[in-house]
């Protein structure tokens, strides 16, 4: 605590020190903040400045937040693609192979060897269908995501186990970063193009030609239809995937912007600090000087 | 001649007096509180009238001092004074405000960790299921209970020493006035003018200028120089009267503080003005807001997530239970305790004791009910209500009293003890349309009441004929009937059909299972980021806590910069009036030492002609 002032006589001097000190403690002010580059390192020194600093750094960490959830979703659409892609292989070579079929000069040997591979081909199907993203989570399964989402019953059938929609980039604010649902990529249990394998595996075991071969026509229609299916699944998932790229230059672009206020915010315009500084300690020299030559002896000196 | 002698000697006296006082000035130029002396002087009359045979008496009889003033300005005085009581008012609120920012501010801000909260909420939404994840988000969650506590703590150890300092200003205060009082009878006894009464008048005026550092006051000044003082000006109570000083004590008064002068049960509240006890309470009325809104704050963030979060449903598929605790113990060693033992307190899941008091008797520990409805005995650790008490360090002495009370607010809040899968990161309630719908409509799901007896799921929404809905459950029971756009009620939820259902077309609702990994609530509780109450969102409510401490303590400096001019211009006025000027002592020196050196010519002159006489008549 500052001691009382009281009447004395040397009392011009404690006033002069406090001014003097005055400019000593702005000029420390001063190489803090050339020190750690920052305007203000509390609040009281610039509040509405801090505010908006702690306004941008907010928007910041929330930029940042939601550019990782872009990642995220955008690493597990690349997924889909992969996979969707996988599939497409699959149904084109079943179509080849459902188009050698129909052909009325094959044998029933022939038959069975690509009835063996429609088998292959459904196992491959079923692999992309259940695809993974990095974490093991189903891809296609919606929100029912821990198990696979396609599986195989007794009796062959295949079906969707999953449930409504997993998780895409919502927290970005973005409702169309999630992989598509199964049923938009492989139908439903009856026409879907898990049927429609099932159906050419039947066709092929039919040794009735008169029944086979409407039989594969009708596999072949239902598999344009799912490749036709699998297409605008594919469509979808780069229409995804070019929004969660277009969001994620906005957000990179924002961040910059960011960053750049809270520079101007909190940042020290080194010249003009310098320039103070160099004014302060010119006066803090001109008070001291001053000082010892006002206070210097009194007439006493001066009586012999 | 021998007036001449007796002249010159009233000379020498009185000019060597006079020197003494311009010595004194210049030895006390630099004491503190010292105020310039002035000799009077004047002519000295024979007492008993003229002598009966001086027919024509020339000249005088010499010289005497008269008196030694003090050259003081009481205006001036009273300037400084007032103004010392603003800059001391102004420093004591810049200093406790400045420490008041730094609990809310830098290690303890709370804008890190509630951004890095929400920032952990959206890794989640990204990937509800992984473990990893989830146990972040709960680390980030007790990252931000605990920062509120300790900001709590801290704002509550400010305001304690806070306390503290106002009782030591007020012990000083009850010094400086018995002092005061003191000084009052000794200046009712000394003769005025003589030079005791300029040394305690001097003292009084230090006393005075010590008591306006603590508290602004109005000072009257009677004709021996006793002063009196009243607080905080002439309409407040006496404080010294004469040679009585009554006892000030200073009390917590709604959210500053007030001074009581008087004996106890008699005493009357003084406002105050100025001095570090205004400081003082202005800086309490900032604390005790500042820790209200961190508590509401704190409430808000318990009550926003918890109710969110309860509505969602855990990785085992269960419902989410609350995230934060409201309650925590907080242990308070009595001041007289003469043992060192530190004592910690551990609170059960959902107990929500009473203030409990521990106590040691020299061999045994006993926790018991402040109302002595119920208490425990035996050795550490004790457990009632719910409250474990265990000692932490240090040993405990006969007699020890340690008081446990429930933090609440912003002191109370803490994370729940949770398992990464009790996070409820799923929505309770998911729609999902058929694969083989024809139409584009879609369902949207929330929570509503549960039925009683219980409805068997599964639960679908089927698209009639003529465009109606049904909501029928698992063994066909119709729940609900409706048209798209209307809230159909079913078990625990209510479903929505917006757009264009085609005839036959189908919607399930499904309660999320375990294991499932949908994201719903923990989007739910992101949307709590942006949720703005009555002081603007989580990040404004916190910005503005500080923005309430940072904008007065910028104010108070430039208004303390300001005072502090305002106080050393009256201060240099008051010295140009009262100081001691070493160039005009030493002129005055000069001028007295030619009369003193006069004088004593005068008094050879004399003798020199007293010799002429006498060796003329030899």
């Amino acid at each position: 605590m500052p001691s009382p002032v009281m009447v004395n006589s040397r009392s011009p001097i404690p006033v002069q020190a406090e001014r003097m000190n005055r400019i000593e403690d702005r000029i420390a002010r001063i190489d803090k903040q050339i020190a750690s580059g920052e305007k203000f390192t509390e609040p009281a020194e610039d509040p509405s400045g801090a505010n908006r600093a702690a306004m941008l750094s907010r928007l910041d960490s929330r930029l940042l937040a939601d550019q990782r959830s872009l990642e995220r979703a955008t690493s597990r659409l690349s997924l889909s693609e992969t996979a969707i892609e996988s599939a497409n292989d699959a149904l084109l070579r079943a179509r080849e192979l459902t188009l050698t079929a129909a052909n009325g000069t094959i044998s029933a040997d022939d038959r069975k060897v690509i009835a063996r591979e429609v088998q292959v081909l459904r196992a491959q199907l079923l692999d992309s269908a259940n695809a993974r993203d990095e974490s093991g989570r189903y891809l296609f399964g919606g929100s029912r995501n821990a198990t696979p989402p396609y599986v195989a019953d007794a009796a062959g059938a295949v079906q969707w186990r999953g449930f409504s929609q997993g998780p895409g980039a919502e927290a970005a604010g973005i409702g169309t970063g999630a992989p598509p649902r199964g049923p938009e990529l492989f139908g439903d249990a009856l026409t879907g193009t898990f049927a429609q394998l099932r159906a050419l595996e039947e066709a092929l075991a039919e040794p009735d030609a008169e029944l086979r071969t409407p039989a594969l026509a009708a596999v072949l229609e239902g598999l344009e239809t799912g490749y036709n299916r699998l297409v605008l699944g594919q469509a979808k998932v780069g229409a995804g995937l070019a929004r969660l790229e277009t969001e994620g230059n906005r957000i990179a672009d924002a961040r910059l912007d960011t960053a750049e206020a809270l520079a101007a915010v909190t940042g020290l315009d080194l010249t003009a600090a310098i320039a103070e500084l160099e004014a302060l300690k010119l006066s803090l020299s001109a008070a001291q000087g001053s000082f010892t030559r006002v206070y210097d002896g009194s007439l006493f000196d001066r009586l012999g | 001649m021998s007036d001449i002698l007796a002249i010159a000697n009233s000379g020498v006296r009185a000019y060597a007096r006079a020197l003494e006082v311009v010595a004194d000035n210049v030895a006390n130029a630099g004491t503190p509180g010292h105020v310039r002396r002035t000799s009077t002087l004047s002519p000295a009359i024979v007492e008993g009238g003229q002598p009966p045979l001086e027919l024509d008496p020339v000249g005088g009889n010499g010289v005497r001092l008269t008196g030694i003033k003090r050259a003081i300005d009481l205006l001036k005085v009273d300037t400084v004074r007032r103004a010392e009581g603003q800059v001391n008012a102004l420093d004591s609120l810049d200093r406790w405000l400045g420490s008041v920012q730094s609990a809310l501010t830098g290690a303890n801000a709370l804008d890190k960790p509630i951004a890095e909260l929400f920032g952990s909420l959206s890794d989640l939404a990204n990937d509800p299921t992984n473990p990893a994840v989830r146990q972040t988000f709960l680390a980030k969650t007790e990252m931000l209970a605990d920062r509120f506590n300790r900001t709590a703590a801290d704002l509550e150890r400010v305001e304690g020493d806070m306390m503290l300092e106002a009782d030591t200003e007020v012990r000083t205060l009850n010094g400086l006035s018995q002092g005061l009082a003191a000084v009052n009878a000794q200046l009712r006894r000394a003769t005025v003018g003589s030079s005791a009464s300029v040394v305690l008048a001097d003292e009084r005026d230090r006393i005075l200028a010590r008591l306006s550092t603590i508290v602004s006051f109005e000072v009257r000044i009677d004709g021996r120089g006793q002063a009196s003082v009243r607080i905080p000006d002439a309409g407040g109570p006496l404080l010294v009267d004469g040679q009585t000083a009554s006892s000030a004590r200073v009390v917590p008064s709604g959210a500053g503080l007030t001074l009581r002068i008087g004996p106890k049960g008699a005493d009357e509240a003084a406002t105050l003005a100025g001095g570090t006890l205004a400081g003082l309470s202005s800086a309490r009325t900032f604390i005790t807001q500042a820790r209200t809104q961190l508590d509401s704050l704190a409430d808000r963030v318990t009550d926003d997530m918890n109710r969110v979060h309860r509505d969602g449903v855990d990785l085992n598929g269960l419902d989410g239970g609350d995230l934060f605790s409201t309650l925590k113990p907080v242990v308070t060693p009595a001041r007289a305790n003469g043992g060192t033992a530190r004592i910690g307190a551990e609170l059960a899941d959902g107990a929500s004791p009473g203030p409990l008091t521990l106590g040691f008797d020299g061999t045994d520990w006993t926790l018991a009910r402040d109302d002595a409805s119920a208490s425990v005995t035996g050795p550490l650790p004790l457990v009632l209500d719910g409250v474990t008490v265990d000692v932490s360090g240090g040993s405990a002495d006969n007699g020890d009293l340690f008081r446990v009370k429930v933090g609440t607010g912003a002191a109370g809040i803490g994370l729940r003890p949770l398992a990464p899968a009790d996070v409820a990161v799923a929505a309770r309630w998911l729609a999902d349309a058929a694969p083989a719908n024809l139409g584009d409509a879609t369902a949207g799901v929330r929570l509503g009441v549960a039925s009683v007896p219980p409805a068997i799921a599964p639960f679908t929404v089927s698209a009639l004929p003529g465009g109606g809905l049904q909501l029928s459950d698992g063994v066909g029971t119709i729940l609900a009937t409706g048209a798209p756009g209307d809230w159909l009620a079913g078990d625990g939820f209510t479903v929505r059909i917006e757009g264009t259902p085609a005839e036959g077309d189908s919607f399930a609702i499904a309660r999320t299972g375990s294991f499932d990994g949908g994201n719903g609530n923990a989007i739910a509780l992101l949307a709590l980021r942006d949720t703005g109450g009555a002081a603007g969102t989580l990040g404004e409510a916190q910005d503005l806590i500080v923005t309430r401490i940072s904008v007065p303590l910028a104010e108070t400096r430039t208004r303390g910069d300001i005072a502090r001019g305002n106080r050393d211009t009256a201060a240099e006025a008051l010295t140009q009036a009262s100081g001691v000027d070493l160039n005009t002592e030493a002129t005055e020196m000069l001028r007295l030492q030619q009369a003193f050196q006069a004088n004593s010519r005068i008094i050879q002159t004399a003798r020199e002609i007293f010799d002429a006489i006498v060796s003329a008549t030899a």
